[in-house]
């Protein structure tokens, strides 16, 4: 006979208090009344001064049902089939999956996930598969699933350990969303292949920071044969703080430039007291500065250097927990202040208020981002534009030469910004065919209206690049701007070319022509005092600005870059080799236009026929995150978390089911509660002829 | 004092009047049989009597006079005369009080008084006592009142002399029923302030309750100058706790029960009980009372008897100090 809960054995226990009750002489079947008990005092239960037990036949049978109910509740059976073997139990598919971003990179983090890594290893069952993962924004398998044919587990587990010794963290982000969902694609694509239904587990050993990125899990159904076991490693150290180079507003003059600094100190730093610096690659630093910063807040500050002594590429923090020092240097590529050029064909002076190249130089004001400089093209001087040496922008007000033209064509080829302005009827004819034959409309002569006749912009397409920043209502009033004289021309046999806005007679005002990779914009009137009030109104700054912003277009956008963010690189150029941070140098390949290597934080340099254009890379905000994830934000997405059973347990539970149905089928403990009723009642009656005789004695005293 | 007021059931035989024949004495458990509580009184007193005849004392209503030396302010009215003439001085002549005795019975009617284990129970041994003293007095053309009390006061009837008197006092002690707790005091105080004129107080209860005011209360009567005579009814058991099993005890006066085993707390029952009355004793010899313990199974004679013979004793005694207009007799 077996039993399915064993513990209720202690229910026999019982049995001692029917005993010590005999034991125990307190006999309430005798009742007097008294006068009064001012004179008495409680006599307490006594044990019998023999310690006899009387009444041994009510004590067996008052025993014996405490002794049948304790085994009722023990739910007896009789076990009938043999016993269940290993091999029916499913196994075990145990992937480990390691976090190897750039916060695995403090203290001691990486170190101890290793160690629990091996440890998850050493401790599988011998029927237990497991594979090995690692991630930080992409998920590099490093022992698949699929991998089991050919090699027996020992060898697997050997080789799983040797990959773990050769790892190692890198500086990229945490996508743990993706990296999750595609373990658990991989598990249940290798279990429906292999046909072994084994239960699935996933051991994630990582930081889990409180910015790890989870958006993957909200969109997919988490697989529920998969289950998720967390060995969250977390640092002793409790503190710590990151910075941010501020990029100087453009409004800036350069005199007052003083780079600024904003130091983010983590929500439950210890230490607030920081200092940072400038540093170079030789390790020269600049002055100091301290501050204080409080747990959870950010401080902007003013951090000098004097440029003449030092061209710092970083900057430093320090006071910062020792082994929290991943994230404690900012790259900065040294500022320099990028000079643009405008080129202009036009024979007026730089002070003369009547011409155009007047508000053109004026237009834009020097920056510490950049100075742009007007250079006026002499009608007979030679054009060799070089790489770098290109303007940003073209601006032609007369007729040019042939051999000007053919320059243009050559800039426009490489993927040049022109800007033809039509300022007479003559230019219009001398230049129609060079841009894209271009004619007079002969209806409508050119609109010499006298003063009180003019024309606005009728239709303006704010679909356009060059107009999109003015399609708010706020921006969108071009009304203020009058044309007293346009060039009434006529678009018909110009190939390609787009009308970006219309005068209100439907004459084009300005309209774009794409040559090669370069775009031909040919605006027909001026910013001349006599042509229009465009020069004088507020639209004339921003629009020119966004053509430089346009023309700038497959430059470095930017001169900041995260680890593992794709960088746009400039195309042409015979030879492009980019510089690590670690001084190897990569060739790019012809056709790319982005470089994705950017494994590591630094500053890299891209070489262009000799010329040298540096960005720097650097780690993701997130990372420098202590808090750690709830987990509750994981059960939340629907996955199972907990460790899945072994093989062994598995079996167990098993066994343990089928005694369940076992003793559910027999149903002995029915037997027995009626046994135990069967004897109550014995008992009731013995008790009650036993106590009879005295209640008689007492009603007759009475 | 010839003797110590408290006898007990045992001395029945061995007492005073032990050398009296047996059958003269009926017994109380035959009495208590009588219905009619009347009839109980008439027995035990006529049996009384006819035993008195060979009793070597004559009664207790002694009649005296006394001259006193008139002092200035006393009520001429009283001056005999003749003996001036006789002896050219002035005296006073004192006279026993006109009436009877005004006998006043309390009787005890609380919860406790309906125990009792010899077949009957202490309160109707009680009522018996109340009656034959009233029945006793009304031959002597005594006026007697009684008082029956619990916790509070039951009925309260003056003490007269009038035919048809005796018949209502039986009615009363006949119909009243038990009631729930003891307040002796208020009883007391009842008499103490409703009875102007001096007589006898007989108080009938087992006085098992708290002595703490008892002493005041009494003193108050003695000091009114009543006589007062306390007699206590007790069941055997009371006395000598001769219970032997284990058992549940129910105090049937507040309703508490207690396990209690007899043989170990016989000792301290019997020695508490000792302590109790020989508190009260000390209290009644100190307010010159006498206390008479009466066990149920005693015969009423013999409490007829103790209590004549104990007054004999006091009247003698207190002849010797009379005071001038006191005196009290029948």
């Amino acid at each position: 006979m077996s039993f399915l809960f064993g513990s209720f054995l202690l229910g026999t226990a019982a049995i001692l208090a029917p005993i010590l009750f005999h034991l125990i002489k307190r006999t309430p079947k005798d009742y007097y009344e008294f006068s009064s008990l001012m004179f008495l005092k409680p006599t307490p239960p006594q044990l019998t001064r023999r310690s006899r037990l009387d009444q041994w036949l009510l004590l067996a049978i008052r025993s014996l049902a405490i002794l049948l109910l304790a085994i009722a509740f023990m739910r007896p059976y009789f076990r009938a089939q043999a016993d269940l073997s290993l091999a029916d139990a499913p196994t075990r598919h145990i992937a480990i999956l390691i976090d190897r971003s750039a916060s695995m990179q403090r203290g001691d983090l990486w170190k101890k996930a290793i160690q629990d890594a091996k440890w998850v290893v050493s401790n599988l069952e011998p029927t237990d598969e497991v594979s090995l993962f690692a991630f930080e924004e992409s998920l590099e398998t490093l022992v698949g699933p699929e991998y089991s044919t050919g090699v027996d587990r020992q060898q697997r587990r050997q080789l799983i350990l040797d990959q773990l010794d050769n790892l190692s963290p890198l500086w990229g982000g945490t996508e743990l969303g993706s990296a999750l969902q595609n373990v658990a694609e991989r598990l249940i694509e290798a279990d429906d292949l292999s046909q072994a239904h084994a239960a699935l587990q996933i051991v994630l050993i990582a930081d889990l920071q409180a910015s790890s990125k989870l958006d993957v899990l909200q969109s997919n159904q988490w697989p529920e044969s998969v289950r998720l076991d967390l060995r969250i490693i977390t640092p002793a150290e409790e503190s710590n703080a990151r910075l941010r180079l501020l990029h100087s507003s453009d409004d800036e003059t350069v005199d007052k430039q003083i780079p600024r600094v904003r130091v983010s100190n983590a929500l439950g730093s210890k230490i607030e007291q920081f200092e940072v610096n400038w540093s170079d690659e030789q390790g020269q630093q600049s002055e100091s500065v301290p501050f204080y910063v409080p747990a959870g807040e950010s401080l902007v500050i003013e951090v000098p250097y004097e440029q003449s002594r030092l061209t710092p590429d970083r900057l430093v923090l320090s006071g910062d927990d020792e082994r929290m020092e991943f994230d404690n240097n900012y790259y900065v590529v040294p500022p320099i202040q990028e000079q643009i050029t405008i080129a202009y064909f036009g024979s007026d002076s730089d002070d003369d208020p009547a011409g155009m190249r007047f508000y053109l130089s004026r237009a834009f004001s020097e920056t510490a981002a950049r100075k742009v400089n007007v250079e006026s093209v002499v009608s007979n001087a030679i054009l060799n534009w070089e790489f770098e040496q290109l303007p940003r922008f073209v601006v032609i007000t007369e007729t040019i030469s042939q051999a000007h033209q053919s320059a243009v064509d050559k800039y426009l080829k490489r993927g040049g910004h022109v800007l033809v302005v039509l300022t007479s009827e003559q230019m219009v004819n001398d230049l129609g065919a060079w841009l894209g034959n271009v004619q007079l409309d002969s209806a409508a002569s050119e609109s010499t209206s006298d003063q009180d006749s003019y024309v606005m912009l009728g239709t303006i397409d704010f679909r356009h690049p060059l107009f999109v920043p003015f399609a708010g209502a706020r921006y969108n009033d071009f009304t203020k701007i009058r044309f007293w004289k346009h060039r009434a021309v006529k678009l018909q046999e110009v190939e390609n070319a787009t009308v970006i806005a219309r005068f209100e007679d439907q004459t084009p005002a300005l309209w774009s022509v794409n040559r090669d990779k370069g775009v031909l914009y040919t605006l027909g009137s001026s910013w001349n005092r006599e042509d229009s009030q465009f020069a004088r109104s507020t639209k004339f700054v921003p629009l020119l600005s966004r053509w430089l912003e346009i023309a700038a277009g497959n430059r470095f956008a930017g001169d900041s870059y995260v680890v593992n963010q794709p960088v746009p690189i400039p195309e042409g150029g015979e030879t492009r080799i980019i510089r690590m941070p670690d001084d190897t140098e990569i060739r790019l390949e012809d056709e790319s236009n982005t470089f994705k290597q950017t494994t590591q934080p630094g500053i890299y340099s891209l070489m262009v026929d000799g010329n040298e254009k540096s960005f720097a890379v650097n780690v993701a905000d997130s990372e420098s995150e202590i808090q750690s994830m709830e987990i509750e934000q994981l059960e939340q997405l629907g996955i199972s978390i907990g460790t899945t059973l072994t093989q062994a347990e598995q079996l167990e539970r098993m066994r343990q089911l089928r005694d369940f149905e076992l003793e559910n089928e027999q149903k002995l403990w029915k037997w027995l509660i009626v046994a135990v009723l069967v004897l109550l009642g014995i008992e009731t009656l013995l008790a009650a002829r036993r106590t009879r005789p005295s209640i008689s004695f007492q009603d007759s005293r009475e | 004092m010839s003797s110590t007021p408290i006898s007990s059931s045992n001395d029945i035989g061995t007492s005073s009047g032990g050398s009296r024949a047996k059958p003269a004495l009926i017994d109380p458990g035959s009495l208590m049989r009588i219905k009619n509580l009347e009839l109980r009184a008439r027995s035990v007193v006529e049996g009384f009597l006819t035993g008195l005849h060979r009793s070597p004392y004559h009664g207790f209503s002694v009649e005296f006079t006394e001259y006193r030396q008139y002092s200035p302010g006393d009520d001429t009215r009283f001056l005999d005369w003749k003996l001036f003439a006789r002896s050219d001085r002035y005296f006073i002549k004192c006279f026993e009080d006109e009436t009877n005795l005004r006998c006043h019975l309390l009787v005890d009617m609380s919860r406790s008084m309906s125990y009792g284990t010899v077949g009957y129970q202490k309160a109707e041994y009680a009522k018996t006592i109340a009656a034959t003293i009233a029945y006793f007095l009304s031959l002597q053309r005594d006026a007697v009142g009684l008082l029956t009390f619990d916790e509070s006061i039951v009925d309260h009837i003056p003490a007269r002399f009038r035919p048809g008197h005796i018949h209502r006092l039986m009615m009363s002690l006949e119909r009243t029923p038990t009631g729930t707790a003891t307040d002796i005091e208020k009883a007391l105080e009842q008499i103490a302030t409703t009875v102007a004129k001096r007589g006898m107080v007989v108080l009938i209860s087992d006085l098992l309750t708290s002595l703490d005011t008892l002493e005041k209360q009494l003193g108050y009567l003695c000091a009114r100058g009543h006589e007062v005579v306390v007699l206590r009814v007790l069941d055997p058991t009371e006395i000598d706790f001769s219970f032997d099993k284990p058992a549940m005890f129910h105090d049937i006066e507040s309703g508490r029960d207690l396990f209690i085993d007899p043989e170990s707390v016989r000792e301290s029952y019997l020695e508490q009980f000792r302590v109790h009355a020989k508190a009260l004793q000390i209290i009644c010899s100190k307010l010159g009372i006498s206390l008479h313990q009466l066990p149920i199974d005693r015969p009423l004679e013999l409490m007829l008897f103790d209590l004549l013979s104990d007054r004999l004793n006091r009247n003698r005694h207190s002849v010797r100090q009379r005071s001038p207009l006191g005196g009290s007799g029948s």
